[in-house]
C-alpha cells in the first residue's frame, strides 16, 4: 500500500463516517465509493501477482550470450539484453522491470525519459521510486540519493512500446574485479499508483573483468642499441647465439652444423657459408602490486588500484609480447602472494586473471557501525531483497523509535541471507561491531565500491603492516632472482613515504645485486605532479582539493625522487603511458647493458 | 532535424499542451459542477479551490480532489433521516469517483489523451499536404480504448456496489427502524451485527488467505524468524547483555595479562 492508497482510505472512512451520522446520503456514497473502488484495485493488484508474477521468465544476454560466468575487458562497452520469455504481451502492463546491474558497469547509452513519470512514496522509505504506467526498464544499480556526488548514478529510462519483449542496454566496465548480475526487480503496480508489489527475480550471471592494457607498437626503440663492454647477464647483444634475427654470414668452418649454411649466398660467392644469429636471453620483469585499503579507495574506475593494473597490464603485454617473462606479487594489508612466471598469450591471460581477482573488493578488517553504512545496508536491501522488507512478513519486537524498528527489520534480513542464529541475530541488536561486520559483509556480497560507509574513521589507513610485506617481497625475489632483472613497484606513494626507512634497505639490495628497481605511483587526480604550484581556478571544493592534492603530491615527489634516487632507484608519477614508457626503457636499458638513458656504464 | 519535421514537433507539442490544457479546463468544470451547484459561494472562492484541485490533479494527488469534494458535501448537503439513492445520487457518485481516478492518472491517461489527440491532428494534417511521419507518430503513447472502457465498467460496478450496500446496511434512524420491522415480520435476526461480522470475517480470512499464498519461501523463513526473535526477544536480550558484559569484563584482563607477560 502506497501513502496514496493510505490517504484514500483514511479520507474515505472519515467521510463515510461523517456521512452516516449527519445523514448526508451522497457524501456517504461518494465516500464509501471511493474505499470500495480502492478495495477493487487491490483485488485486481492481488489477481495479478497469484497469476501474472509467476510468468515471468527473464533470460539476459551479455555481449551475445546467457552463460552464468563469462570474461569481460575494463574500459570496453558490452551490449546486454534481456529478453522475455513465454507469452508476455498481456503481462506488460504497469509493470516496473529493474535490472540490478553492479556498481563497476556504467550506462554509456541514456536515452531521455519520453513520457512524465509520477513519484508515489512506497512503504518503506531510503529509494525514491518512481511509478509508470507503461513498460519501463530501469538501469539503475544504487540508491542514487545515498550516493557522493562525486560517483554519478547510472539510471537509464527507456520507454518501449508494448507487445516488445527484449530490452537491451549499453554498459561499460570501470575496472578490473568481479561483477555480478545478480538479477531482475520486478514490481508491479496498479493503473493509479495505489498499491504495488515488488519481487525479486533471481538471474545470476558472473563475470570476471580482466583490465585493459595498453597497446602500441611505438613504445619500443626499433633501432637496437650498441653495447661497450659484455655484463653479466646481458642479452641482444652482437655476438652469435640462437635467436631468429640474422647477425652476419661467416666461411664455413669444421664442425659447424649443416643446417647453418646458407646455400644461395654459397652459391653465390661460390664458397661455403654459413649463417650466424644473435643470442637471445630474455630479460625478467618483476611487478611487485599494491592492493592496500589506500589503493582501494574511491569509486570503480577512480582507484589507484585501476591505474595499477592498468600499467601493469600494459607492460606484461609490451613484455611477454617480445619474450621476456614476466613474475608478479600481490602485496595487501595481510599477506603476499607470489605469483609464478608468465609467458606466452597463455601466460599473460593467466596474468589478467589474477589481476582481476585480487582487484575484488575486500572486506574491512575494522568494520564500524554508522548511519550512513545502515542506509546504504537498508537501501541496497530494497534494491536487492524488497519483499523481505515487507512489514507484514518482517515483524519486529516493540520499540517506540521508528529508527530501532528498521534497525531491526535490517537485521532481520540480514539474518535470513547470512543464516544467522536467534542468538547472534539477538547479538546484532546490542552489538554495533557485529552489526557493522554484517552489513559490511552485505555491502561486499553485492560488490559496492570502498567508500566512506565502510572506513573506520577511529583508526585511519595504516600502511605500517603493507610496507614491511612489501619489502619482504622484495628481499626474497632478490634472493631468487638471477641478475640484471627489472623490478617495478607499482605502489601509492604515500605509503611507501610513510615507511620508507623499512623500506630502502629491500631496494638496496635489490640494486646491489644488478637489478633495477623503478617505483610507479599513480596519483589520486590522475595528474602527474607540476614542478610549480598550481593556482586554483575557481572557489569550487573540486578545484580546491585538486590544488591541495597536488600540492601534496608535488612534495612527495620531491622527497621519493631524493630518497630514491640517491640509492639508484627510478621512480615515476602516474598511471598511464608516461610509466610505462619509463619502465620500457628500463627494461631496454636492462637488455643493452647501460645504466643511463645516455650509454654510460656505473 | 528537417525543417518539416521541426515544424511537425512543434505542431504536435502544441496540440498536446492545448489538448492539457482542455482536459483541465473540463475537469475544472466538472468539479465546479459537483461542488458548488446551488451553494451561495463567492466567485473568487470558486475559483481559488478549482485552482487548489486543479494543481493537486496536475500533480497527481487525487486524494486532494476528494477532500475537495467531501468538504462541499459535508458543508452544503442537508441531512436527512434516510439515505435515498436516486439516479442523480448515482451520477454525482460515479463523476466524482471518475474524478479522483483521473486525477491519480493525470500524467499517463492524461497524456495518453493528449497524445492521441496531437498525433490525430499531425497525421490529419500531414494527410493533407502530402506526407506522413509514421515513425514519429508511434513513439509516442497511445490511448487505448478497450481499457479505457473496462475501467469505466468497473467504475460502474463499484458505485452500483457502494449503492446496494449502503442501501441494504441500516445505518440511519429510519433504515434501521425499517430493518427492525422488517425482522420482527418475517422472523429474522433484529440487528444485521452477525450477518455483517460473517462478512467481515469472510472478507478478512479472503484477504490474509491471498497474502499468505503468494508469500515466497524467503519471506516465509523470515516470517518465521521473526515470530522466534519477537517471542524470545526479552530473553535473548538478556542472554546477550550477560555476554557482552563478561566479554567487556575479560578483555581488560587479558590485556592486562599480556602487557604483564610481555613486562
Amino acid at each position: 500500500m502506497t501513502s496514496r492508497a493510505v490517504y484514500l482510505f483514511v479520507l474515505s472512512l472519515a467521510g463515510l463516517l461523517a456521512g452516516v451520522l449527519r445523514g448526508q446520503a451522497t457524501l456517504a456514497l461518494i465516500s464509501f465509493a471511493a474505499f470500495t473502488w480502492a478495495l477493487f484495485e487491490w483485488l485486481r493488484l492481488q489477481a495479478r501477482v497469484h497469476f501474472e508474477l509467476p510468468r515471468f521468465q527473464f533470460q539476459r544476454f551479455v555481449a551475445g550470450r546467457n552463460e552464468t560466468a563469462g570474461t569481460l575487458w575494463a574500459g570496453r562497452s558490452v551490449n546486454v539484453a534481456l529478453r522475455l520469455r513465454g507469452n508476455v504481451h498481456m503481462h506488460l502492463r504497469n509493470v516496473f522491470l529493474q535490472d540490478v546491474v553492479p556498481e563497476i558497469f556504467e550506462f554509456e547509452h541514456a536515452r531521455p525519459l519520453d513520457v512524465p513519470e509520477f513519484a508515489a512514496r512506497n512503504n518503506w522509505r531510503s529509494l525514491p521510486g518512481r511509478f509508470f504506467c507503461r513498460l519501463w526498464l530501469v538501469f539503475s544499480m544504487r540508491p542514487n540519493s545515498l550516493l557522493p556526488d562525486y560517483v554519478p548514478p547510472a539510471d537509464n529510462w527507456w520507454s518501449e512500446e508494448q507487445g516488445r519483449n527484449t530490452f537491451e542496454y549499453t554498459a561499460r566496465s570501470r575496472a578490473a574485479g568481479l561483477a555480478v548480475f545478480p538479477g531482475i526487480r520486478v514490481t508491479l503496480v496498479d493503473a493509479f499508483g495505489l498499491f504495488q508489489c515488488s519481487r525479486f527475480v533471481p538471474l545470476e550471471q558472473t563475470f570476471r573483468i580482466l583490465p585493459d592494457y595498453f597497446q602500441s607498437a611505438d613504445m619500443r626503440p626499433s633501432v637496437k642499441r650498441y653495447n661497450s663492454l659484455p655484463s653479466h647477464g646481458i642479452h641482444r647483444m652482437q655476438r652469435s647465439g640462437l635467436s631468429s634475427e640474422l647477425l652476419e654470414l661467416r666461411e664455413y668452418t669444421p664442425g659447424d652444423p649443416p643446417k647453418s649454411i646458407a646455400w644461395k649466398a654459397s652459391a653465390r660467392r661460390e664458397m661455403l657459408m654459413v649463417r650466424q644469429y644473435e643470442s637471445e636471453v630474455p630479460v625478467r620483469v618483476q611487478f611487485f602490486i599494491d592492493g592496500s585499503l589506500a589503493t582501494r579507495m574511491g569509486g570503480f574506475g577512480a582507484r589507484l588500484l585501476d591505474q595499477i593494473n592498468y600499467v601493469a597490464a600494459s607492460l606484461a603485454k609490451a613484455a611477454i609480447s617480445v619474450g621476456d617473462p614476466v613474475s608478479m606479487t600481490l602485496i595487501d594489508e595481510r599477506h603476499s602472494q607470489r605469483l609464478p612466471w608468465f609467458a606466452g598469450d597463455l601466460g599473460f591471460l593467466q596474468l589478467l586473471r589474477s589481476l582481476a581477482e585480487f582487484s575484488n573488493v575486500l572486506p574491512s578488517d575494522h568494520p564500524r557501525l554508522s548511519a550512513s553504512l545502515l542506509q546504504f545496508a537498508v537501501a541496497l536491501c530494497q534494491q536487492r531483497y524488497p519483499e523481505l522488507l515487507d512489514r507484514s512478513y518482517n515483524t519486529t519486537p516493540f520499540s517506540f523509535f521508528a529508527a530501532t524498528r528498521e534497525k531491526y527489520r535490517l537485521i532481520g534480513v540480514l539474518g535470513e541471507l547470512f543464516e544467522l542464529t536467534p542468538t547472534q541475530q539477538a547479538e546484532c541488536y546490542m552489538d554495533d561491531t557485529r552489526l557493522a561486520k554484517y552489513a559490511q559483509r552485505l555491502l561486499f556480497v553485492t560488490g559496492m565500491p570502498w567508500m566512506f560507509p565502510l572506513l573506520n574513521e577511529e583508526k585511519p589507513m595504516d600502511s605500517s603492516r603493507f610496507v614491511p610485506l612489501l619489502a619482504k617481497a622484495i628481499s626474497r625475489a632478490t634472493l631468487r632472482a638471477r641478475d640484471n632483472e627489472v623490478f617495478a613497484v607499482l605502489a601509492d606513494a604515500y605509503s611507501c613515504a610513510q615507511h620508507l626507512d623499512v623500506l630502502l634497505p629491500a631496494v638496496k639490495l635489490a640494486l646491489a645485486k644488478h637489478n633495477r628497481v623503478i617505483f610507479v605511483c599513480p596519483t589520486p587526480t590522475f595528474r602527474r605532479p607540476q614542478a610549480k604550484a598550481r593556482e586554483p581556478q575557481n572557489d569550487s571544493i573540486q578545484e580546491l582539493l585538486l590544488v591541495s592534492e597536488q600540492a601534496r603530491a608535488r612534495e612527495l615527489k620531491a622527497f621519493l625522487k631524493r630518497e630514491l634516487a640517491h640509492v639508484g632507484a627510478a621512480v615515476t608519477y602516474s598511471g598511464e603511458r608516461n610509466a610505462i614508457g619509463l619502465v620500457i626503457s628500463e627494461i631496454d636499458m636492462a637488455r643493452d647493458g647501460r645504466a643511463t638513458m645516455r650509454g654510460g656504464r656505473s | 532535424m528537417s525543417s518539416a519535421e521541426t515544424e511537425n514537433s512543434i505542431l504536435w507539442r502544441g496540440c498536446r499542451i492545448a489538448a492539457d490544457c482542455t482536459q483541465l479546463l473540463i475537469v475544472g468544470l466538472l468539479l465546479e459542477l459537483l461542488m458548488f451547484t446551488g451553494t451561495g459561494v463567492d466567485a473568487r472562492v470558486r475559483v481559488v479551490v478549482i485552482a487548489l484541485l486543479l494543481i493537486g490533479v496536475a500533480r497527481s494527488q487525487g486524494w486532494i480532489v476528494l477532500l475537495g469534494i467531501q468538504a462541499s458535501y459535508l458543508f452544503s448537503e442537508s441531512s436527512s433521516r434516510a439515505l435515498d439513492f436516486g439516479l442523480f445520487e448515482y451520477l454525482v457518485c460515479l463523476t466524482s469517483i471518475c474524478a479522483v481516478a483521473y486525477a491519480y492518472s493525470a500524467r499517463t491517461i492524461g497524456y495518453q489523451l493528449s497524445c492521441t489527440f496531437a498525433n490525430a491532428v499531425v497525421a490529419a494534417l500531414s494527410g493533407l499536404q502530402g506526407e506522413r511521419k509514421d515513425r514519429d507518430l508511434a513513439t509516442t503513447p497511445r490511448l487505448h480504448r478497450w481499457r479505457l472502457l473496462a475501467r469505466c465498467v468497473a467504475m460502474n460496478i463499484v458505485v452500483m456496489i457502494a449503492v446496494f450496500v449502503l442501501n441494504w446496511l441500516p445505518v440511519t434512524p429510519l433504515a434501521s427502524r425499517g430493518w427492525l420491522d422488517n425482522s420482527l415480520v418475517n422472523d429474522r435476526i433484529l440487528w444485521p451485527g452477525p450477518a455483517i461480522l460473517c462478512v467481515a470475517l469472510l472478507m478478512l480470512i479472503l484477504i490474509r488467505e491471498l497474502s499468505w499464498r503468494q508469500m515466497t519461501p524467503m519471506q516465509a523463513r523470515l516470517w518465521l524468524r521473526s515470530g522466534i526473535m519477537r517471542q524470545h526477544h526479552y530473553d535473548l536480550m538478556m542472554v546477550v547483555r550477560r555476554r557482552l558484559k563478561l566479554r567487556n569484563r575479560k578483555a581488560p584482563d587479558v590485556k592486562a595479562a599480556i602487557e604483564n607477560k610481555t613486562q
